[in-house]
């Protein structure tokens, strides 16, 4: 079955008749409406529950990206064993607030996923959030988990086989944290897309760069809400490597721009980093930070 | 993701954006924000590629390209309005001429390649023998043409000129072959794809009888492409080239012999044979790939994998060419890597974690013996962790220990029963220990979650084949290659299966195919000594 198969034509109509009525509206207020609102949030402080919330608030707070009675997927980054201070997977903190605040908003029900095993989220305290917030957590392991999309952007890849959990949501949140990874240099939210599919390996085998670049381009995130506030610089993904105290949760709709600024921030230059410069060549998001609307505030 | 029709707040903003685009290119005139009208009209298309509507989002493209034309992303609309043709909507005719506009306007993008391979596959799929060839031709000659980043794989020059060679063939007019291929080689090829055009010019140019030109394509690979994967096969054509150009063959021959040696794990006797190269010949090539070898060889039967990052580091700084070697370069990204893990692993030797992603580790470079050592002391740490299990059953396989592989497998198996890799190696334990009768369920288990994929055909084939079941073995390879015609194992386990079934025509036909698709390989000598056996009878 193909990438939007399973989607009801009537709920598609109503979704383009919304679609429709946006439109109008942002006719009749014009620009002002977007201009409104940062592009990308950047929130400082100790608490790394707080920072996330309030960088989602300056976008327009979780309202604008939950309605009642939606089906919520996360994807955290929930590998390793170790304390959230080690930088390895998302802050528990973090996600615990997110998955409460999407239920606060009405969300029917918030599924915690990604293609990674189960033993390290127990551990590592991803699990005991998830259960203490009301969530659902999924360790997806088998092909049926998985369903076909067509990769329309993609020069190596022709088809993804994709998270049934993420294609039947309501609302998508990728919530990665920021990492140094042997492979592709770093891992922020681009790169923590590999776990809503199911094969990895190709992208090892081919070019992995170019592979992420194309997912992006497909799989697009509502939200992403971009753990900063400890950051592996280096020895990633696994760790134990030099830390840094981030402090800071990077919130925004565009990966590109996401992950670009957050390289700029931690680990150099983003054109460097060859799936940033390809996903921007593939039109998936903003790289030029003079096109951006950015916001950075103490939470 | 499902798209509701109260949901619109995620695109809330690209919607916006669309709308100020359109508002911006309809004759209102009214106006807007050039920064957005790109990436609004690009979400747009993608929103609706998501909402399961292919339609819509080709003329969210369309109109993306009407006003944009120039723009940096037209390339990436027009590529996608094909694909979107092409796959969705099963529009073969309309997604040639899509996949065309790309080739045509946009020749230097990094998707022009890619656009005129799929639309020789389309024209392939209709039997336009020669615009299909001409197509892939185009492929190869735009190949070069986009940025470094976008340069092709071998796996793609091969494919897309084993594609030119199909169709010409099928037109039933070889010279063809033989102009694609010159055209190819005379634009900016990176030098393994160039390597594999020559020698498969150098062939066509032997079956058309111009053997002096043939021999000049392989003299060329063994002079200027020691690294290429055909280098081997050149050396081969030796008493062709002699008879039209003078070498001095010697160390290209002890270069050959290295491939026997890595081919055969025999990783002791590499660097003597490296070193006499370095002393015998002044090849640039040939001495850079010569002093790679040694490298490998040594670091694979010494383990210093640091000294092997720096080692390796320095000689690919020394090359002129950054694609000459990409094998080399991903042998760098793995020593890194390893000594990384190594470091890692040193400094937390009670970490589970990081003792078994170093057994990992020793695993895929064939370290078994390491591997093995390394995942004993993680699967002691974490006695439940299955996927340490699972590494360590690999590790105990491969170090010819079936017995506690099954075990660690079937640990493993009971908490992911569907975990298909885990299957396949169970079956292949089996048959280490020489028990097909009791790998061939697992085998059909494999085929029977992956009933699509050909490799668990090729498993299952090579389970009945062990257990003596020729015609079922043979069912299953057939199958394999019905899935994917290039599967190379299952082509030449063919021509076994039909030699030992005693069915001469399609044995040699079947090795025949192998030795095309597969001019040099572990099997190839084999398939060449059974074909030649074949062939005299």
């Amino acid at each position: 079955m193909r990438f939007g198969d399973r989607i009801p034509r009537r709920d598609f109509l109503k979704w383009s008749a919304a679609l429709g009525a946006q439109a109008a509206l942002a006719a009749t207020v014009g620009a002002k409406v977007g201009k409104s609102r940062p592009d990308l949030a950047v929130a400082r402080g100790d608490s790394p529950a707080r920072n996330g919330l309030a960088a989602v608030e300056a976008l327009g707070g979780f309202s604008r990206f939950v309605k009642e009675g939606d089906v919520v997927a996360i994807k955290p980054n929930p590998i390793g064993r170790s304390q959230p201070e080690g930088a390895i997977h998302t802050h528990p903190e973090l996600l615990e607030a997110v998955i409460r605040e999407c239920r606060r908003v009405g969300a029917r029900e918030v599924i915690v996923f990604s293609n990674d095993e189960r033993p390290p989220m127990l551990i590592n305290g991803t699990a005991a959030a998830v259960e203490r917030a009301g969530g659902t957590l999924l360790s997806l392991s088998k092909p049926e988990e998985f369903r076909e999309i067509l990769v329309p952007r993609g020069r190596i890849l022709r088809t993804q086989q994709v998270a049934a959990a993420l294609l039947d949501a309501d609302v998508f949140i990728n919530m990665p944290i920021a990492k140094h990874h042997a492979g592709s240099t770093v891992t922020l939210s681009m790169k923590n897309l590999m776990g809503v599919n199911w094969d990895r390996i190709q992208f090892h085998r081919t070019d992995l760069h170019q592979c992420i670049a194309e997912l992006t381009a497909t799989v697009r995130p509502d939200l992403i809400i971009l753990d900063a506030n400890h950051v592996l610089l280096t020895n990633g993904p696994m760790g134990p490597g030099e830390v840094l105290a981030g402090k800071r949760v990077i919130a925004g709709t565009d990966p590109v721009a996401v992950d670009a600024f957050a390289t700029k921030a931690f680990f150099g230059e983003p054109g460097r980093i060859r799936h940033i410069q390809a996903a921007y060549d593939l039109g998936a998001g903003e790289i030029d930070f003079d096109r951006l609307r950015i916001r950075e505030f103490e939470a | 993701m499902n798209v509701r029709a109260r949901r619109f707040h995620g695109i809330l903003g690209a919607a916006i954006a669309v709308t100020v685009c359109l508002r911006v290119a309809s004759p209102t005139g009214a106006q807007t924000d050039p920064a957005t009208l790109p990436l609004g009209l690009l979400d747009q298309a993608a929103a609706y590629e998501r909402a399961g509507n292919p339609r819509a989002a080709i003329e969210a493209y369309a109109s993306f390209l009407d006003h944009q034309p120039n723009d940096r992303l037209a390339p990436v609309a027009a590529y996608a309005t094909a694909n979107l043709r092409c796959q969705a909507l099963r529009d073969t005719i309309g997604a040639i001429r899509a996949y065309d506009r790309v080739v045509r306007q946009y020749p230097t993008s990094d998707l022009a390649a890619e656009a005129a391979r799929r639309k020789a596959e389309c024209l392939q799929g209709r039997k336009q023998w020669v615009d299909a060839g001409e197509a892939y031709a185009q492929a190869l000659t735009l190949a070069g043409q986009g940025s470094a980043a976008a340069a092709p794989s071998t796996d793609w020059i091969n494919e897309v000129s084993l594609g030119v060679a199909d169709c010409f063939y099928q037109s039933g007019d070889p010279r063809r072959v033989i102009e694609a291929y010159e055209d190819a080689l005379e634009g900016p090829m990176a030098p393994q794809p160039a390597a594999t055009a020559l020698y498969r010019l150098g062939d066509a140019y032997e079956k058309i009888g111009e053997p002096e030109r043939a021999a000049i394509c392989y003299a060329r690979i063994v002079e200027d492409y020691p690294f290429a994967g055909v280098f081997d096969a050149a050396v081969g054509k030796r008493e062709l080239i002699r008879g039209h150009r003078a070498l001095e063959w010697t160390p290209y021959l002890i270069y050959a012999r290295t491939s026997g040696d890595f081919a055969r794990r025999d990783f002791a006797a590499v660097p003597a044979r490296c070193d006499s190269i370095l002393a015998l010949s002044q090849n640039a090539p040939l001495r850079a790939c010569a002093a790679y070898r040694k490298i490998v060889a040594e670091t694979q039967t010494g383990g210093d994998f640091t000294g092997a990052r720096q080692r390796l580091s320095a000689l690919l700084d020394s090359l002129p060419d950054p694609r000459t070697m990409p094998n080399a370069r991903q042998q760098l990204e793995r020593y890194e890597t390893m000594a990384e893990a190594e470091q890692r692993a040193a400094e937390n030797p009670n970490d589970a974690g990081s003792q078994t992603a170093l057994g990992g580790l020793y695993l895929q470079l064939g370290l078994v013996t390491r591997a093995a050592e390394v995942l004993e002391r993680a699967v002691a740490l974490a006695p439940d962790d299955a996927e340490t299990r699972l590494y360590y059953g690999y590790a105990c396989n491969a170090t010819g220990r079936p017995e506690p592989a099954m075990a660690a497998f079937q640990f493993y198996l009971e908490r992911n029963p569907s975990d298909t890799n885990a299957i396949n190696q169970i079956g292949y334990a089996l048959l280490q220990q020489g028990d097909a009768a009791r790998a061939i369920p697992y085998f059909r288990r494999l085929v029977e979650l992956t009933p699509d994929d050909p490799n668990a055909h090729d498993s299952l084939g090579e389970g009945l084949l062990n257990a003596g079941q020729l015609p079922e073995a043979a069912a299953e390879y057939e199958r394999a290659l019905e899935l994917d015609p290039t599967f190379a194992n299952s082509r030449f386990m063919l021509g076994e299966v039909y030699r030992r079934l005693d069915d001469a025509p399609k044995a040699i036909a079947a090795y025949r195919r192998f030795l095309e698709q597969t001019p040099e390989g572990p099997q190839t000598d084999a398939a060449r000594a059974a074909l030649e056996q074949l062939e005299a009878r």
